[in-house]
């Protein structure tokens, strides 16, 4: 920079300084500006991101949630569930509600569980027992009994929850 | 460009209007998704409001009409209950109406038949249930939210809930206990005091003094009061009520089960005028829009509250029929 | 009096700026014109959100357990509680009307034409940034509306090829819709977007100021064209004229229709209809026609499409041709798109009822 570039300065203020503002003095500014600011930009923006993401990234806790004793759960039909389950969401204690679908294959020996959450656009499906299939009444999504896309935009099945016995009383992890 | 910048602005407001429009139509879901939520409840602003059933405002009332069926598999369907309502600046009145082939108002009523009593009859009901407080299950499925039936078993079946923090206000108007005095039972349900008795979660509001006592002696062999004010009246009034004398019966003479007497307090909020005319229960009660009791919902027009509705026909518990979606009260 | 104003300048040195600000010389073919108000209008609606917003923060409660019953409060107890709430619930769709007429005015004016480039580009900033405003605010209540077109809103953010789930846990704040949702979309309405969105309209302003007003494209307007008027008062009345009338509405329709508040949200309820706020509805019923697989297609390519080319206008229409009936390109392509936006928001309106 040549002070011909910089505003004339009122001679009563004073001058610029044409020592310092040599060449090499201002390359020197400029690129320690630069890597100061560099650096200062990643020191600030890394952590920011970082922190911003938090922990939004971790998978939920896994949650064992009661559906229900076997005497309870229909042997031959859909039974809807709605569960409810203290956690923690973030920083807060909550109860966590949400919906599950239960079914036996084999008359009640076993159950299958299907979360009630449908895969496209995260609504709850409803079951109609009449046309044995599942439906969402956001996009008209249908799933089978086995929760496998019949039509629509759903682009997977619905989850499969694993699903334990104990004590005469089933339970989903969520 | 003087007359471009009005049409301009001419349509501006139009679309803004339309903004308006839209967003008020997708104000409650129960207006959009009729297949879901079909029931809503208007209640009209009027001057003033009364417990007359014939009071000519109902003729401006939206009716809602509701099939009440059975809460239990295999029970028969009620019947439809019309439900209409008004608002004034202190209370909200709620008319409903529905058919009911036999006046049940002697609930366990003595039978003297000239050597002992035998005890029979009972009463028929209708429920009113909201939430007190912002209650999200409820709005979105109605008092199926608060029917804590998972069990197989029947007799584990209770209505509340199973936290101390979520409540509801119950109006049970009775055709025997409550009804000739002028009053619904003012309840309230949460979490069960006792785990093994269902129906431990349901209270009475508070009261002072007042309310209805079983009319029984002491070795529940029959009533212990007759009817002062004439033996063979349907009612015994606090205050009519006189020492049993079976000397003064004849057989076929039936004292009532009962000593009537209307709450003092938060329990006798709601007043109510019920009356059987062909076939027909035509029942009016009347409440202040907030009681000022923590017992009870409190209501604020505009705001929309979702409530639920049972009826009983000649009985009590688990035989009752209800409104089977969620029903919601708006105000106009 | 004087001195007083002689003793603030003398220390602030304002009065020069202040004074150049206020007699900057508007064309009189703007004077009077509501097709330019416009722009003014939108930033007094920015102004009533700013003012609305921050006497609603003093009331809502940013969290799951809270949220509703703050909401339900300042609807339904708080004194004047309805139409502050009415004000920037109403307001927020004006703005987005505004917005749009002011951007097709700009656009049939072919205002964005060199040197005005950066002012179109921080224009297409701001109604993007409007519109995140719109989809961040609507959860806040709490209510089923609110819950529901955030799930669906975060998971169309979700069906970007590879990173979708990422980009909707970090939407979310987790895999679920929680409170960490709702602090994050707090966070962005209330602070994040004012401040990106003040500073953007400085610059846009500041750019306004620089190039001055667009030349005028009717033979009428070019004949005032060497007619000045200071910008205090002549313009200011005027926008403060309609501002008023802005106003007025927002509060004549806050009275008659209250701010919608639905029910609180319940996770569980499986027979809601999620909807989105009405103008992003013809982008919901798109979504119908590309089921499975071709699903990016709408949630991605095609607002990319919109916005980039949006943003790439000024640069690829560089004809010196400023009158929209003799571009025929330019006028077909915006009729083409009105008319895609309206018809699909009509269907959805239909099918919604």
């Amino acid at each position: 920079m040549a002070i011909s570039d910089l505003p004339p300065l009122d001679p009563e203020k004073g001058e610029w300084d044409e020592k310092a503002l040599s060449r090499r003095d201002f390359l020197e500014a400029a690129v320690v500006f630069g890597t100061l600011a560099g650096a200062g930009a990643v020191a600030v923006s890394v952590p920011s991101m970082r922190f911003l993401v938090g922990k939004s990234l971790e998978p939920p806790v896994a949650q064992w949630v009661e559906l229900g004793k076997v005497s309870d759960l229909s042997a031959n039909d859909v039974t809807r569930v709605n569960y409810s389950v203290r956690g923690t969401d973030a920083w807060r204690e909550v109860t966590k509600r949400g919906t599950v679908y239960v079914y036996s294959d084999d008359g009640g020996e076993s159950f299958v569980a299907l979360d009630g959450t449908c895969t496209h656009l995260g609504c709850i499906v409803q079951w109609h027992d009449d046309e044995q299939k599942y439906k969402c009444p956001c996009h008209a999504g249908f799933f089978t009994r086995e929760g496998e896309v019949i039509s629509g935009p759903p682009p997977r099945p619905l989850r499969e929850l694993p699903v334990k016995t104990e004590n005469g009383v089933v339970f989903a992890e969520i | 460009m003087k007359k471009l910048s009005i049409v301009t602005m001419l349509g501006l407001l139009l679309v803004l209007l339309l903004a308006a429009c839209g967003g008020g139509s997708a104000e409650p879901a129960a207006d959009n998704a009729p297949a879901s939520q079909p029931g809503t409840l208007t209640a009209v602003k009027v001057d003033a409001t009364s417990l007359d059933a014939n009071a000519p405002y109902w003729a401006n009332a939206p009716v809602l009409s509701v099939d009440t069926k059975a809460a239990v598999d295999g029970n028969p369907d009620g019947s439809t209950v019309k439900l209409q309502a008004v608002y004034d600046g202190q209370y909200l009145v709620i008319r409903s109406e529905w058919a009911d082939p036999t006046e049940s108002v002697l609930k366990n009523a003595w039978t003297w038949d000239g050597t002992a009593f035998t005890k029979s009859g009972d009463e028929d009901r209708i429920m009113i249930t909201w939430p007190i407080g912002n209650n999200a299950e409820f709005a979105s499925k109605g008092c199926a939210a608060a029917c804590h039936n998972s069990s197989e078993n029947q007799d584990e079946w209770w209505m509340g809930s199973d936290n101390a923090n979520i409540r509801y206000d119950n109006w049970h108007w009775k055709s025997a206990r409550t009804n000739p005095l002028g009053y619904t039972d003012d309840q309230w349900w949460s979490v069960l005091a006792d785990p093994a008795d269902p129906e431990s979660s349901r209270y009475g509001d508070a009261k002072d003094s007042g309310g209805y006592s079983d009319n029984v002696n002491e070795d529940k062999s029959g009533p212990q009061y007759m009817n002062g004010a004439g033996i063979t009246g349907d009612f015994i009034f606090k205050g009519d009520e006189v020492a049993i004398d079976t000397a003064a019966l004849v057989a076929g003479d039936v004292i009532p089960g009962l000593v009537l007497a209307k709450p003092v307090g938060s329990r006798g909020d709601i007043d109510a005028n019920g009356v059987w005319i062909n076939g027909n229960w035509v029942v009016v009660q009347r409440r202040l829009l907030n009681t000022g009791h923590d017992d009870d919902a409190v209501f604020t027009p505009p705001k929309p509250m979702p409530f639920g509705l049972s009826v009983v026909d000649n009985g009590g518990g688990l035989p009752h029929t209800v409104g089977p979606d969620v029903l919601t009260l708006e105000w106009k | 009096m004087n001195r007083t104003f002689q003793w603030i300048d003398e220390r602030t040195g304002l009065s020069g700026p202040i004074r150049a600000f206020f007699n900057y010389p508007v064309p009189k073919y703007v004077h009077r014109n509501f097709l330019y108000t416009l722009g003014g209008l939108t930033l007094i609606s920015f102004s009533l959100q700013v003012i609305t917003g921050i006497l609603l923060v003093f009331y809502y409660d940013p969290s799951t357990e809270g949220a509703y019953n703050s909401v339900d409060y300042i609807t339904y107890i708080l004194p004047l509680g309805w139409l502050v709430r009415g004000i920037h619930h109403y307001g927020a769709s004006a703005m987005v009307i505004l917005i749009s007429l002011h951007m097709l005015r700009t656009y049939y004016y072919s205002a964005y034409k060199k040197p005005r480039e950066i002012n179109w580009l921080t224009g297409v900033l701001l109604l993007f940034l409007v519109l995140a405003f719109g989809f961040t605010g609507y959860l806040l209540p709490w209510d089923q509306k609110g819950y529901w077109a955030t799930k669906v809103g975060t998971e169309i953010a979700g069906s970007v090829p590879m990173m979708g789930a990422y980009i909707t846990k970090i939407m979310r704040g987790g895999a679920d819709l929680g409170q960490a949702t709702l602090t994050r979309f707090y966070a962005t309405h209330v602070m994040l977007l004012p401040t990106a969105v003040a500073l953007l309209i400085a610059v846009h302003i500041f750019q306004l100021r620089f190039h001055g007003m667009a030349p005028p494209i009717t033979e009428r307007a070019k004949a005032q064209s060497k007619k000045f008027l200071p910008f205090f008062p002549y313009w200011v009345v005027t926008d403060l004229i309609a501002g008023l009338g802005l106003l007025a509405l927002l509060v004549y329709i806050s009275y008659i229709n209250r701010a919608p508040l639905e029910f609180p949200a319940d996770p569980t309820s499986s027979n809601y209809l999620p909807r989105p706020e009405w103008y992003f509805l013809f982008f919901f019923q798109l979504l119908k026609y590309f089921p499975g697989k071709l699903e990016p297609v709408i949630t991605i390519a095609i607002p990319l499409f919109i916005f980039g080319s949006m943003l790439l206008l000024p640069f690829i229409d560089t004809s010196e041709e400023r009158r929209p009936w003799h571009k025929p390109v330019t006028t077909l392509v915006s009729i083409f798109y009105i008319v895609v936006i309206l018809v699909f928001t009509y269907l959805a309106m239909a099918e919604f009822g």
